[in-house]
């Protein structure tokens, strides 16, 4: 595996791991994030893994990149252990037109019915590569090739929170009201990110989610049981 | 008795800022934070308190507050505007002294001219939350500082310190790190390999102008576009504060204090932390050219920033109460435009 170091001002250096977004990589990257997030290295701030990286934040007044280029550098040479797996989630998805404005344009990119999008979209296991771009925010993979249509030109200023957005064979679950270049395929009652809630943050990096296809009363009902406390999306499974 | 700050007039846009959230980006929680660290540094030492305390940050236009305490003590720092406290008349008291007030005065900092930012602290800080480990306001997630937002008319902001001992003021007797002029410095990478030579080129040439387009997250610049070579998407990967991330448009930004934790869009360079308050204090319409250095040089300038700081805070000392506030100001304005950068 080629590693590159790359640094990011005098704050901060990735660790990439070659350009492919590919579940065998990120997973190593999330295991060398734990070692090097357990070797307490003086300076580092702290690190965060993304698809096929790991940036890793440091204080320059404590440390130099260079020096923690020579102490990263061991963790890269270790052995990969298995996998040592997530959280299984299953969460409700609320298709419908008004919550899926997008959903025609990606069926009609992929050449099959917008059920069928659905089909896929449910089917398909979908693992947390990275929590990233806001607060809690999953960004999942991968649907099959047909489903790989390229990001908006024009992205938009507004989508709403619990939104499922699809762009480049990956999956997003919105935590916040935000912009997105992404396509909106449907909405999720489940909220991944609520402050006020311990933990705040629902899906952590190497966690798997099935979705499954609600409609908009059962939306709604959801979203009580949520808000009286009632309703518990994870679900205990063999993992994938 | 609570006692607090009740907002009269909330300013542009006023939040409380700590020296931000480390420890959660993996969580996708940004850092938020000053724009300017080091003039909350300063604020907070002018008044008693640890550097990292909650302060308001105070963009452009200030606030006006009535102090609802038995007594309060405030520093204002980063910027020439003056604290004004209400009467008849009025009385100035200069950024970087502190000054005790009494129950019902009401202070106003008006319009900033020389900076986008600045900061008040009031001694004992704020009796406010700290999610994620901090007091500072991420207004776009909506937790932090007061309500997760910025400050509006009405709001009651609580002190954790009801009584503030009378002691003799305190004053910051050299300003230092706040000029604005020079080159911006940047260390390439880590995609500047997606750009062209030609791209590269423009981007460390050419001037570059803050567009209005400009808040807390990041900095749209205006100036010629840069070329990318291999397009400009990127799977997104971790980002540093300071970062200038180019989208198709081929248009610079730069990504500032709220900047989100990933990304991917192709960061040319990033700019070296010892430059970040500056670029934090300038305004729209500022222009300015990137200057490029090495890692071990932008980690060398950040310590010798950091000694600039240290002396400045070695300058705290005894305000002299029977100084004309005129010659304050003067002496303040003075020091401002005197400072150097060692670099340049």
């Amino acid at each position: 595996m080629k590693v590159e170091f790359l640094p990011c001002g005098d704050c901060a250096l990735s660790v990439q791991f070659g350009e492919r977004i590919e579940r065998s990589l990120n997973e190593r990257v999330i295991q060398i994030k734990k070692a090097v997030d357990a070797a307490g290295l003086d300076g580092l701030v702290e690190t965060v893994s993304s698809y096929r990286a790991l940036m890793v934040h440091y204080d320059p007044l404590r440390t130099s990149q260079a020096k923690l280029i020579d102490e990263i550098s061991p963790f890269l040479d270790q052995t990969a252990d298995a996998p040592t797996g997530g959280t299984h989630w299953r969460i409700p998805v609320c298709y419908t037109p008004e919550f899926a404005p997008d959903l025609e344009y990606v069926a009609s990119c992929a050449d099959m019915a917008t059920e069928r999008v659905i089909e896929i979209h449910t089917t398909t296991t979908h693992y947390v590569y990275m929590i990233g771009f806001a607060p809690g925010q999953p960004h999942m993979g991968d649907l099959p090739e047909e489903l790989n249509i390229p990001r908006r030109k024009d992205p938009r200023a507004t989508v709403e929170k619990g939104s499922i957005v699809t762009a480049t064979g990956l999956s997003i679950i919105y935590p916040v009201t935000n912009a997105s270049g992404w396509h909106i395929i449907g909405r999720s009652p489940v909220s991944v990110f609520d402050v006020k809630k311990e933990p705040p943050v629902l899906l952590v990096a190497g966690d798997t989610v099935d979705f499954y296809s609600v409609s908009l009363g059962e939306y709604h009902e959801i979203q009580r049981m949520i808000d009286e406390g009632r309703f518990d999306p994870e679900q205990p499974k063999a993992r994938a | 008795m609570t006692s607090l700050l009740h907002v009269l007039s909330p300013g542009m846009f006023t939040t409380v800022q700590d020296l931000g959230r480390f420890g959660y980006q993996d969580l996708g929680v940004p850092v938020a934070g000053a724009l300017d660290p080091i003039n909350l540094r300063l604020a907070n030492t002018l008044v008693g308190n640890a550097e990292n305390t909650g302060a308001l940050e105070i963009r452009i236009m200030g606030p006006t507050i009535r102090i609802e305490a038995d007594s309060v003590r405030m520093a204002l720092c980063g910027t020439d505007a003056d604290l004004v406290i209400a009467g008849n008349p009025s009385r100035h008291v200069s950024s970087g002294q502190s000054v005790r007030l009494r129950q019902g005065q009401v202070v106003q900092i008006g319009a900033m001219k020389d900076t986008s930012c600045c900061y008040l602290a009031v001694e004992g800080g704020f009796d406010l939350p700290r999610p994620f480990a901090s007091q500072s306001t991420y207004v776009r997630g909506g937790f932090g500082g007061y309500q997760g937002r910025a400050l509006q008319a009405g709001d009651q902001l609580p002190l954790a310190a009801n009584t503030i001992a009378a002691r003799s003021e305190t004053r910051l007797n050299e300003i230092s790190a706040v000029d604005v002029s020079g080159a911006i410095r940047v260390v390439l990478g880590p995609q500047d390999n997606y750009f062209t030579d030609a791209g590269l080129s423009t981007f460390l040439e050419s001037e570059f102008t803050i567009t209005q387009d400009a808040d807390r997250m990041g900095l749209r610049l205006d100036g010629p576009t840069l070329e990318h070579s291999l397009g400009f998407n990127i799977s997104s990967d971790g980002i540093a504060t300071g970062a200038i991330q180019v989208p198709g448009t081929g248009k610079p930004i730069i990504l500032l204090a709220d900047h989100q934790t990933t990304g991917g869009y192709p960061k040319i360079a990033t700019v070296i932390s010892a430059d970040l308050p500056r670029l934090g204090r300038m305004r729209p319409g500022r222009r300015f050219r990137f200057e490029a250095v090495s890692v071990a040089d932008a980690e060398q300038a950040r310590r010798d920033l950091e000694a600039i700081v240290q002396r400045s805070i070695g300058t705290i000392g005894p305000a002299d109460e029977a100084r004309e506030p005129d010659t304050d100001k003067l002496l303040m304005t003075n020091l401002i435009s005197g400072v150097f950068y060692a670099s340049e």
